[in-house]
C-alpha cells in the first residue's frame, strides 16, 4: 500500500533531467531476511524495523551519496546495483565496491556522524530501503544482534579494504588486471556486467589507455582473445602467473 | 559460437570529431560522420576477434568511445 509519493527531479552533470522517487510504503517484513545485517532479528521486530523504512528509488547514473557530505540515512538494496567510489581532485574515479540487492551501504556515517566516506551512484534502475541514520543507532543499541551483525559487516570490509590497498600499493596494473580478469570469469565479482576499458580503470586503480595497452599485451601472450563482445580467458594459468609480479 | 558484435557507443555531445578512432581502426570499419565516428564493426574482416583490443576506445582524448564486453572462461563458451 503506497501512503505517499514524493518525486524530486534533479539535473545531473550534462544538464540531463532524472527523477527520484520517495515513497512511504508498508514494506513486508519478510523482504528484510534477504539483508545478513537483519536476518537475526525475530519476527516482531523485523516488522517493526520493516515500519522505519522508505523507500526510495533512484534512475541510473543518479548520485545517491556523495564523499564528505553528511548523509544522514543508511541504505538497503532491494533491486538494481550500486556503484561505490571515490574521486580524486583531478577526477580519477577510484571504485570501491559494486553493491546489489542483499547488501547496504553507509554504516561509516551512520555510526560515527561523520560525513560519507564514498560517493555512491545508481549504475541500473534501483530500489532501495532507506532509514535515518539515528533510528538505526537506536536499533543497534537495542538489538544485540544487529550489532554484532554490522561488527561483522565491517570487518568483512576492513579485510576487503585492506586486501585492496595491498593490490593498489604493492602490485602493477598488469598483475592487477590479472587478478581483475579471473576474478570476473570465475564470477567472483557479481552481479556480472558489460565491461569498458574505463570501468575496469577506475575498479583498478589505473586510466583506461593503461588497460587497453595491458589487454592488448595479454592478448598478443595468448593469455586471452576477443570474441565480439566478449573477452575469453583462454590460459587461465598464464594469467594466473601475472598476478605475481616478476 | 558465432561472434555478436557490439558495435561502441559514442557520447556525442564529448566526441569532437577528432577523427584519431578513425585512424587507429586496423579492420578500417570506422569512418567519420557529420556528427561522429560511425562504427562497422558487422564488417570487420576477422569476425570480431581481430587484434586492435578496442584501440578505438583507447586513442579517444575524451573518452566519448566505450566499448562494452563480457570477461568470460574459455570453460564458459
Amino acid at each position: 500500500m503506497i501512503v505517499e509519493a514524493d518525486r524530486k527531479t534533479s539535473k545531473d552533470q550534462d544538464g540531463r533531467e532524472s527523477e527520484t522517487r520517495e515513497k512511504q510504503v508498508t514494506i513486508n517484513h519478510q523482504t528484510l531476511t534477504q539483508f545478513p545485517i537483519l536476518a537475526a532479528l525475530d519476527d516482531d521486530a523485523r516488522q517493526k524495523v520493516a515500519s522505519y523504512f522508505h523507500e526510495r528509488t533512484f534512475p541510473p547514473g543518479q548520485t545517491i551519496a556523495l564523499e564528505g557530505e553528511h548523509c544522514g540515512k543508511v541504505y538497503f538494496v532491494i533491486r538494481g546495483v550500486v556503484r561505490v567510489y571515490r574521486l580524486s581532485r583531478e577526477g580519477r574515479e577510484q571504485v570501491l565496491a559494486r553493491l546489489g540487492p542483499g547488501e547496504a551501504f553507509n554504516f561509516v556515517p551512520a555510526l560515527d556522524g561523520g560525513p560519507g566516506r564514498a560517493s555512491v551512484d545508481a549504475l541500473t534502475k534501483v530500489t532501495l530501503y532507506a532509514m535515518p541514520c539515528e533510528r538505526f543507532r537506536r536499533i543497534a543499541r537495542e538489538h544485540q544482534e544487529v550489532a554484532l551483525a554490522v561488527a561483522e559487516h565491517l570487518a568483512a570490509q576492513v579485510r576487503r579494504l585492506s586486501d585492496m590497498v595491498e593490490s593498489l600499493a604493492l602490485h602493477t596494473i598488469r598483475a592487477r588486471l590479472a587478478r581483475f580478469l579471473l576474478a570476473q570469469a570465475e564470477g567472483v565479482q557479481q552481479p556480472s556486467h558489460r565491461w569498458t576499458q574505463a570501468e575496469i580503470a577506475a575498479h583498478i586503480g589505473t586510466v583506461r589507455e593503461m588497460v587497453g595497452r595491458t589487454l592488448r599485451a595479454f592478448g598478443a601472450a595468448g593469455l586471452i582473445r576477443r570474441q565480439g563482445g566478449q573477452i575469453v580467458v583462454v590460459d587461465r594459468e598464464g594469467l594466473e602467473q601475472e598476478t605475481v609480479d616478476a | 559460437m558465432d561472434a555478436v558484435y557490439i558495435s561502441p557507443q559514442v557520447d556525442r555531445a564529448s566526441c569532437t570529431l577528432c577523427g584519431l578512432c578513425v585512424e587507429a581502426c586496423r579492420c578500417h570499419v570506422v569512418e567519420m560522420g557529420e556528427r561522429g565516428p560511425v562504427f562497422n564493426c558487422e564488417l570487420c574482416p576477422s569476425t570480431g576477434a581481430c587484434d586492435c583490443w578496442y584501440l578505438c576506445e583507447e586513442v579517444c582524448p575524451t573518452g566519448a568511445i566505450t566499448c562494452a564486453f563480457e570477461i568470460v572462461a574459455a570453460s564458459a563458451i
